[in-house]
C-alpha cells in the first residue's frame, strides 16, 4: 500500500490523511510575533476532535455567530481582530467587548454577560470561546478560501437568518472538504452502495441472506469500474463486506435489545426498513452506520504486538500480517469463505498489476491478466494449514516453559492430552500419595505415565527457537506467556474454523479447482476491462 | 467534549466519545505522526503577516504560494485593502526605459524614487504622507508591490514628519518591478 500512495496509506493506517495531519498540525505550531503559541492546547483539542469526529455543526453555529459579530463591530474585521496583534486571549476579547458595548447597538450586558441581540434571539458571548474561534477561523479560510468575502455582509448588518445560513453553508463545506481526508465517511458511503445493490438485487429478503460470496463477486463485477465508492480492487469490495456483515451482526443485538422494548417494530414489517435511501437512512439506520464507522475491538495481532508481548516472538512478522487480515474479516469468513480467499489470492493478484502499472507503466500486465504466474486457492490453502499447524507449534512451546515453571495451566493442558488410561494411572498415583499431588511430584508423575506426552512440547520449544524461546524465562514473565498463549489461541480457533469452513465447500463443490477456474475467467474479464489499456490508473 | 491538558491522559470519556466515533486512531495520528513529502499548507494568518511586514515560519511559503496559488494571492489581495493606508494604481503609461520620479496615491500620498549622489546604483525610495493620512507614530510602513506575476514588498521605518524612506539598489528585484508599467503598489 505504501508503495503506491503515501497520503492513502496513512488514510488507510490512520484514517486521516497526511494533508489533514499536517494542516492541523500547522495550526498547532502557529506562533505571535514574540514565539508564543497562538492557540492553547484546549482550542486546539476540540477542534482536533471536532473535526476528526465530523462533529462541528454546533460549533460551527456557534463559530458563526462569534465571527459575525467580531465583523460588524471591529474596525477592520476578523482577520485583522484574531492576527493583527499578538495571542487572541479570553482577556483581551473581554476588554474588547467592553469597548466596543459602549457604541453598540447589538452588544448588551446583562448580569456580567454579554449578550449579541440579534433579532429575536440573543446570543451569550463567552470571552473563553474566543481563542477556539480563532483556531476555527484558521481552519474555515482552508476550507472555504472565499470565507472573507462572505464575511463583508457581517459588515453591513446582522441577521440571525443569515447567520444560521452561513453556519449551515460552512458546514457543508467543510463535509465535503474532510471527505478525502477522513475515512470513515467513506467507507459509509462504500457500505451505502453495496447496500442499495444488494437490495436492488434481492428485493426485501432478509438483509443477512444478501451477503453472500456470488452476490459479492457480482457486485464487483458491475461495480469496479464506476466512479462511486471506489471498488477498482476486489480486496475494497472484501473489506466493506466484512464491514457491512460486522455491522449487520453488532446491529442485529442492538435491534434484539429494542425489538424487547417495543414489539411493534418487529410487527410493522419494516424489517428490511434499513436499506435505506441516503436521505432518510441517518436517522433510520444511525445504529447500523455507527457501527460501519465503529473501532475494531481489540485483535489479537494487535495485541501481541504490543508491549510487553512484543518482547516474545509468538508470531513472526509474516505471520502476524496472514493472522490479521483473517481477524480483520473476523466472523465474516464463515458467511463469506470464499470472498475471502478471492481476495486473499485473486486481490494478490490485481496486487501486483497496480504495482507493475506504477513500476513498468504495464509491461507485464498481458501475462498477470492471463495469470501465467499465479497462485491459486490450494495453495493458499496449504499456506492457511501451514499456519494452523504453526500456532500449534507456538502453544506447545508455551506449555514447555510453563511446565518447567511447573504451571497449573500446564499440567491441565498435558492432563487434557492424556488418554483414559493414563488419566486413570495418574488418579492412581494421586491417591497413593498421602497429600495433593502438585508441582514437581505431578511432573515426575507426567514423565513416567506419559513420556511421550512430553516430548512433542520440548520438541516444538526447540523448533520455535525464536526471540523468547531460546531460554526458559524467568518467574516472573510466565504471566506473559500466560496471556499470549490466550491470544494464540484466539487465533488458532479462528483459523481453524476457517479451514474447515474451506473443506466443507470443497466437500460440497467436489474441489477447489472447479471454482478457481470458473474465478480465474471472471476476474482475467474484469481486470481486462479495468486495466486492458497500458497506463490505466491504477 | 471536555479539553484535554497539554500530553495528559485523556479522560475516559473523552476516549469512550473518540472510541464510538472510531477516530482514537487517527487522534493520535496527528499528535505524533509526522507526515512526509506533503506540502505545509499557508494559513491566512501568515498570509496577513506578510502584509504588515513581519516575518515568520510561514514567510517563504507565502512568497512561493503568492505566486503560483491562486487562493493564497486572492486572499493576500483581499487582506492588502484591510488597514490600507494609501493605494497606487497602475502607471497606465506606455513603457520607457526612465526611471520614475513620482507616483502620486488616491489619498495623496507620494511615492519617489531619488538617485544618491554618492553613489549612482542606489535610489532612496521616500514615501510622503500628507496630513489627511494619519498614521500611528510608531507603525512601520509596508509597501506592497504588484504586478500580474510578480510580488514584492518593502518595509520602512515609521513615519517621521510626515516621510519615511528605504535605499533602493538598482539591482533590487523591488527596484525593476516598480518601473513596471503594470505595478499596483499598496502602502499598509
Amino acid at each position: 500500500m505504501e508503495t503506491l500512495n503515501q497520503a492513502l496509506s496513512s488514510l488507510v493506517r490512520f484514517g486521516v490523511s497526511d494533508q489533514l495531519i499536517q494542516d492541523l498540525q500547522v495550526i498547532e505550531e502557529t506562533s505571535d510575533m514574540d514565539g508564543k503559541l497562538l492557540y492553547d492546547h484546549v482550542a486546539i483539542y476540540e477542534m482536533r476532535c471536532a473535526i476528526l469526529c465530523r462533529n462541528y455543526a454546533k460549533t460551527l453555529w456557534e463559530y458563526s455567530h462569534y465571527i459575525a459579530v467580531i465583523e460588524h463591530e471591529s474596525d477592520y474585521g476578523v482577520i485583522d481582530f484574531f492576527w493583527g496583534q499578538n495571542v487572541v486571549t479570553h482577556a483581551r476579547f473581554k476588554h474588547w467587548l467592553e469597548d466596543a458595548m459602549q457604541g453598540s447597538e447589538c452588544l448588551k450586558k446583562d448580569n456580567s454577560v454579554i449578550k449579541a441581540v440579534i433579532g429575536n434571539r440573543e446570543f451569550i458571548l463567552n470571552p473563553k470561546r474566543i481563542n477556539l474561534m480563532a483556531a476555527w477561523t484558521a481552519f474555515a479560510v482552508m476550507v472555504e478560501p472565499n470565507l472573507l468575502t462572505q464575511l463583508a455582509s457581517f459588515k453591513r448588518s446582522l441577521n440571525e437568518k443569515e447567520i444560521d445560513t452561513f453556519a449551515k453553508q460552512l458546514k457543508s463545506k467543510f463535509d465535503a472538504y474532510l471527505e478525502p481526508h477522513l475515512q470513515a465517511l467513506h467507507q459509509q458511503r462504500q457500505g451505502r452502495v453495496l447496500l442499495s445493490w444488494l437490495q436492488a438485487q434481492a428485493g426485501h429478503q432478509n438483509h443477512k441472506t444478501l451477503l453472500q460470496d456470488e452476490a459479492v463477486l457480482q457486485f464487483w463485477q458491475q461495480n469496479a469500474e464506476t466512479e462511486e465508492g471506489d471498488f477498482k480492487r476486489f480486496t475494497t469490495v472484501a473489506d466493506c463486506t466484512y464491514r457491512l456483515h460486522k455491522a449487520v451482526e453488532l446491529g442485529n443485538d442492538q435491534r434484539d435489545v429494542e425489538s424487547a422494548r417495543s414489539y411493534h417494530q418487529d410487527q410493522s414489517g419494516e424489517d428490511a426498513a434499513w436499506l435505506l435511501d441516503e436521505v432518510s437512512q441517518v436517522e433510520a439506520d444511525g445504529w447500523l452506520f455507527e457501527h460501519l464507522m465503529a473501532d475494531e475491538p481489540t485483535q489479537a495481532v494487535t495485541s501481541l504486538g504490543q508491549s510487553p508481548l512484543d518482547q516474545i516472538k509468538f508470531l513472526t512478522n509474516k505471520d502476524a500480517e496472514f493472522c490479521s487480515k483473517l481477524e480483520l474479516a473476523g466472523a465474516a469468513i464463515t458467511t463469506l469463505p470464499l470472498t475471502y480467499i478471492r481476495a486473499q489470492v485473486f486481490g494478490l493478484q490485481q496486487a501486483r498489476m497496480t504495482e507493475d502499472l506504477r513500476a513498468t507503466k504495464g509491461s507485464n500486465l498481458a501475462k498477470l491478466i492471463a495469470f501465467d504466474d499465479f497462485s491459486g486457492f490450494n495453495v493458499w490453502h496449504e499456506t492457511l494449514t501451514e499456519q494452523v499447524g504453526k500456532i500449534a507449534q507456538t502453544r506447545l512451546a508455551v506449555v514447555y516453559i510453563l511446565l518447567q515453571h511447573e504451571h497449573p495451566t500446564a499440567f491441565a493442558r498435558l492432563i487434557e492430552k492424556l488418554t483414559a488410561e493414563q488419566k486413570n494411572a495418574l488418579q492412581q498415583a494421586a491417591a497413593n500419595q498421602p497429600n495433593t499431588m502438585i508441582g514437581n511430584q505431578l511432573l515426575v508423575q507426567l514423565k513416567s505415565i506419559a513420556p511421550l506426552a512430553i516430548k512433542p512440547l520440548e520438541k516444538a520449544y526447540s523448533k520455535v527457537n525464536r526471540t523468547g524461546f531460546k531460554t526458559i524465562p524467568e518467574s516472573d514473565q510466565v504471566n506473559e506467556y500466560l496471556k499470549g498463549d490466550e491470544h494464540l489461541n484466539t487465533l488458532e480457533r479462528l483459523l481453524t474454523l476457517y479451514s474447515e469452513k474451506l473443506a466443507q465447500l470443497v466437500e460440497s463443490s467436489g474441489n477447489l479447482d472447479g471454482i478457481e477456474k470458473n474465478d480465474t475467467h471472471t476476474f482475467s474479464q474484469v481486470f481486462k476491462r479495468l486495466y486492458g489499456e497500458i497506463g490505466v490508473e491504477a | 467534549m471536555s479539553p484535554q491538558q497539554n500530553n495528559g491522559p485523556m479522560s475516559e470519556k473523552d476516549q469512550a466519545i473518540l472510541k464510538a466515533y472510531g477516530v482514537l486512531n487517527a487522534l493520535h495520528a496527528v499528535n505524533t505522526h509526522q507526515p512526509e513529502g506533503v506540502k505545509k499548507p499557508v494559513l491566512i494568518n501568515d498570509i496577513l503577516a506578510y502584509i504588515q511586514g513581519r516575518t515568520t515560519s510561514g514567510t517563504e511559503r507565502v512568497e512561493v504560494a503568492l505566486n503560483n496559488d491562486l487562493t493564497v494571492r486572492r486572499q493576500y489581495k483581499q487582506l492588502l485593502r484591510v488597514n490600507q493606508v494609501e493605494h497606487i494604481a497602475k502607471p497606465r503609461a506606455a513603457h520607457s526605459d526612465d526611471v520614475f520620479e513620482k507616483r502620486i496615491g488616491e489619498q495623496g500620498a507620494l511615492l519617489k524614487l531619488k538617485q544618491s549622489k554618492g553613489n549612482e546604483e542606489q535610489y532612496y525610495l521616500i514615501i510622503e504622507l500628507p496630513n489627511a493620512i494619519s498614521v500611528q507614530s510608531d507603525k512601520p510602513l509596508v509597501l506592497h508591490a504588484n504586478t500580474e506575476s510578480q510580488t514584492q514588498r518593502a518595509v520602512f521605518p515609521p513615519v517621521h514628519d510626515g516621510r519615511s524612506q528605504i535605499i533602493l539598489n538598482k539591482n533590487d528585484v523591488l527596484f525593476s518591478l516598480l518601473q513596471d508599467h503594470d505595478v499596483e503598489i499598496d502602502i499598509q
